[in-house]
């Protein structure tokens, strides 16, 4: 199992007249070969912010004012531009969650698959047609020599994230990156999306982090779990272990509330997500946790290796190590 | 906390307290000057009845025509055909005094907290309208008893009224909806996804204090969702619906212990909340569903299903009791 | 439950806060602060101006007529010898106050025509709106003459014809303001409360729409001060001796290559208030729209 992608002590922030957001606040984990690795959390946890830093899209006010991003070797944030651009859609790819947004609505989508192509390869979009033709019935989208004239608001929202996904798999990317990618789905839709990504994922032998707050829907499709709390990470783990054992509280709780009893008190966990312009002193999660100590109010918890797993909360590291 | 939750004041002596009859609600699509009128069938005949103090899911996907029924039944929308009925009266029909007190006897809640609160209205004006509709007489320090005493029905500190809605959480907009809604005593709820904007660790905050609140006060709740570990948790029955039509509907635990209809079997295969797992790869989720425009002949959901044969070509199905109170829609069931 | 007098303290405190927010995001848009500043320095040149004048700027002195810039007077003397300076400064107060009172004017009767249209729909939607066609047919400043010509001159009549020519603009822009509002779930749910029609109208939609009219209205401010400066350069508006921008330009216009100072200065007032009214708009515009944020820049 080789490295394909170290993030180190990443701190992404947003300056806004109300304060500074601290979006992500020293993050770390890495992703192998062939692996899918979800990033669960609430909105405010950071993990959209994440998959941005990775691919350098954080626009001002947001600011990447720390750490290392390691692809491959090379520290990303360190690269200029026109090196990033080489990279985005070739070895990392993003696939995100409304495709209406992100489809041009005035040239068709053989044009625009074949951008993708063109941007690359150096490929004139109209001799890419039976690569697009291709790629299209790669993804299951039916009569696909016909599909390649149609324009975006024709199509169904299914349809346009196939598309998504095929111009995201078009130059088998090393790294894809899903950011909520069925979030705007329905439910039978989402199914067959998620297993048709699993399939081209598996096919190209690329790497995936999936984003979502989804729980139910990352322990089906990801081989170790990333848990955010406001800008933090708070545990790190296969995904079996996560699920059958969750050693951080608030993994806990949303591991509590996946639970569904029949006709009886739900559990929730009391409180709500922390602002981020002033989160909690010490450890973000302490106002709402049922474990929380003293030393969870004055001091942040490190990170602690236990079995191959991370965890950052003060039940399992000593104090403030 | 049951002493916070008013007493209850409904009383109701009837077993159908909401009624809709062969209900079509149609949406005109514009296509040119010559061309026939076309529609959207959002609700395409539909007919089914709430009880008293009982929760029914309304469960579909988009272009389902939940959201539209919903709507519909509490008086939001007129149909193009088909009655509502509330105990026994015909809502669209109403007029004056009547009209008014079963208005304020329909509620209801909607998805998004960002757009349902008067983003210029402070939370203490926002429940206060709704009481004056009640007691238009009442004098401010009276009102604001009561806008107190409703936010601690909703758990909410006593400190939220001077709040504008930007200052506050989507879980706590929610609340100020519900006690909006509450203030006026309503009979019904059309609950519509009010939890699928909101972040997970709020969602169950907001669904014990709604059916505290139903249990407490008695009232009906209609919860549209697609979320079907919600609804194996709160509801009493299901409405199962595809393309404007119900295609199943039964009490929560036989549907899910013995779903009939093959969209319902496929609902459940695709759902990652799902208390009980489909197994049988037949049901697989696959296609999309058709144009609503166009629907196709006979069954509407012959694009999709798995068992389908040429006898769905012909007719649309009707909704029939397979079993005890459990209704499908779907020939290969009888 | 705290005191009656605590609660309605705060709830002051709360809308104090909304409207300080607003002030620094509007802050931060230097041209629009700066036209602001341009602006209240004229409103106050308006109402004290004419007290403060060096001379009268009806006495006319023929010795003096034309005379350039200089130390005696600042801005130049016209063709009746009368300080430019002067007339420059007791004319702010009818161009503005044309500008204002015919915005609020136009405003007045638009919106609520544009509201009652938007929210009722139907026939009387399609009446006011073939009405409002009829009136958009016209180029505005024609419509502007035609009125005058109509009522006769003077200042209000001139305040009326400008009024009512804004009129049509106003009804198309909250009718449209109006939709948007129509459709959001908080007016749904003021209806499924039981609420009238006049009050979801009143209470709830216009509210929503009085921003964004507030912020087009300083718009038509400077429409409007353009129209009348030009009806007053036609001669139809504003009539001699009083002093009005445009009218100065009119009459002045004869001596343009001789004496420039004649025009250029009352021009110059014309030019700056409009397009301050513009620019404090478009501050205005950004400071009220919730996704443009400001960036600052950290310390150190």
């Amino acid at each position: 199992m080789q490295e394909i992608l170290r993030i180190e002590n990443l701190k992404v922030y947003y300056y806004l007249p109300q304060g500074i957001v601290k979006a992500v606040d020293d993050v770390s984990f890495n992703v192998y070969t062939d692996e899918v690795l979800g990033i669960a959390g609430e909105s405010g946890s950071g993990k959209s912010t994440v998959a941005h830093a990775i691919l350098r899209l954080v626009k001002p006010p947001g600011e990447i004012i720390g750490g290392r991003i390691l692809f491959k070797g090379r520290d990303l944030l360190k690269l200029s531009e026109d090196e990033m651009r080489a990279l985005r859609g070739r070895e990392i790819t993003l696939i995100f969650q409304d495709p209406s947004t992100y489809l041009n609505p005035v040239y068709t989508v053989g044009f625009q698959i074949g951008e993708v192509y063109e941007a690359h390869e150096k490929v004139k979009p109209k001799k890419a047609i039976h690569k697009v033709v291709d790629i299209l019935r790669s993804v299951k989208i039916p009569d696909p020599t016909r599909r390649i004239y149609s324009y975006p608001h024709e199509l169904s929202g299914g349809m346009k994230q196939r598309i998504l996904i095929s111009m995201g798999i078009a130059l088998t990317p090393t790294l894809i990156i899903a950011d909520e990618p069925t979030s705007a789905l329905d439910v039978t839709i989402q199914a067959q999306i998620i297993e048709l990504l699993d399939e081209m994922r598996r096919e190209i032998r690329a790497s995936m982090i999936f984003i979502t707050h989804d729980l139910h829907l990352l322990s089906e499709i990801s081989n170790r779990i990333m848990v955010m709390y406001a800008g933090k990470c708070v545990e790190i783990g296969e995904t079996s272990k996560i699920t059958s054992d969750p050693l951080h509280p608030y993994t806990k709780a949303l591991m509590q509330l996946l639970r569904y009893p029949r006709k009886s008190k739900l559990q929730s966990l009391r409180g709500s997500p922390p602002s981020l312009i002033n989160p909690p002193r010490g450890c973000r999660f302490h106002p709402r946790c049922l474990y929380s100590m003293d030393t969870c109010r004055e001091y942040e918890p490190n990170i602690v290796n236990i079995n191959g797993r991370t965890v950052s909360c003060f039940l399992y590291s000593g104090r403030y190590g | 906390m049951e002493e916070l939750f008013p007493a209850s004041y409904i009383v109701v002596d009837m077993v159908e307290l909401l009624k809709t009859v062969n209900l079509k609600k149609y949406f005109p699509v514009k296509s040119g000057f010559l061309s026939k009128p076309i529609y959207i069938r959002a609700v395409d005949d539909v007919n089914i009845s709430i009880k008293p103090s009982e929760v029914v899911a309304l469960v579909g996907e988009s272009g389902s025509g939940k959201t539209t029924l919903g709507r519909v039944m509490i008086g939001l929308m007129k149909p193009d055909s088909g009655n509502v009925f509330f105990k026994g009266k015909d809502i669209y029909k109403l007029k004056g005094r009547e009209y008014i007190e079963a208005r304020h006897k329909l509620q209801i809640i909607f998805q998004n907290p960002d757009s349902s609160i008067n983003p210029r209205m402070q939370v203490v004006d926002v429940i206060g309208e709704a009481i004056k509709e009640l007691n238009p007489k009442l004098s401010s320090r009276e009102i604001l008893d009561e806008v107190l005493r409703l936010l601690e029905t909703v758990a909410l500190s006593p400190d939220h009224i001077y709040k504008y809605p930007h200052e506050l959480s989507g879980g706590e907009k929610q609340r100020v909806v519900i006690a909006r809604v509450i203030a006026v005593k309503p009979e019904v709820i059309v609950a519509d996804e009010p939890t699928s904007a909101l972040d997970i660790s709020i969602r169950s905050q907001i669904l014990n204090l709604l059916m505290d609140l139903q249990k407490a006060i008695g009232i009906s709740l209609i919860f549209i969702t697609h979320d079907l570990g919600i609804v194996w948790s709160i509801s009493d029955r299901v409405a199962i619906m595809y393309m404007g039509k119900i295609v199943e509907l039964s009490e929560t635990e036989e549907i899910f212990s013995n779903p009939l209809h093959p969209y319902t079997k496929m609902l459940i295969a695709s759902s990652p909340s799902t208390p009980i797992k489909i197994t049988d790869p037949t049901f697989k989720p696959r296609g999309e569903p058709p144009s609503l425009i166009n629907p196709p002949r006979g069954c509407i959901f012959i694009t999709r299903c798995p068992i389908a044969t040429e006898k769905c070509l012909i007719n649309s199905p009707p909704l029939i009791e397979a079993s005890r109170n459990h209704y499908v829609a779907c020939i290969r069931n009888n | 439950m705290g005191e009656v007098s605590i609660v309605i303290e705060k709830l002051r405190e709360a809308k104090a806060r909304q409207r300080a927010l607003l002030w620094l995001k509007f802050k931060s848009n230097k041209a629009a602060f700066i036209s602001l500043c341009i602006l209240t320095f004229i409103f106050l040149l308006a109402i004290l101006g004419p007290y403060m004048v060096p001379e009268s700027p009806y006495d006319f002195n023929l010795s003096r007529a034309l005379e350039p810039p200089s130390l005696n007077s600042i801005f130049g003397r016209d063709e009746l010898g009368r300080n430019i300076l002067s007339r420059v400064i007791v004319g702010s107060r009818f161009s503005i106050g044309v500008a204002l009172l015919s915005v609020l004017l136009g405003g007045c009767i638009g919106v609520l025509l544009g509201l009652v249209s938007g929210y009722i729909g139907g026939k009387v939607d399609v009446v006011i709106q073939r009405f409002t066609d009829i009136l958009l047919a016209f180029p505005t400043i024609l419509l502007a003459i035609a009125l005058i010509s109509v009522l006769g001159v003077g200042i209000g009549n001139l305040i009326v014809s400008i009024g009512v020519s804004t009129v049509p603009i106003y009804i198309r822009l909250s009718r449209s303001l109006v939709f948007q509002i129509r459709s959001e779930d908080y007016i749904t749910a003021a209806f499924a409360l039981g609420k009238s029609g006049r009050y979801i109208m009143f209470r709830h939609v216009l509210p929503n729409i009085l921003p964004a009219i507030i912020v087009q209205s300083t718009y038509y401010m400077g429409l409007s001060l353009l129209l009348a400066s030009g009806l007053g350069f036609l001669g139809l508006g504003v009539q001699p001796p009083i002093p009005e921008w445009g009218a100065m330009i009119g009459s002045g216009r004869t001596y343009i290559y001789s004496s420039p100072h004649v025009i250029i200065f009352p021009g110059l007032f014309i030019l700056i208030s409009a397009l301050c009214f513009n620019l404090t708009g478009d501050g205005l515009r950004d400071a009220l729209d919730p996704r443009i944020k400001v960036m600052i820049r950290r310390a150190g």
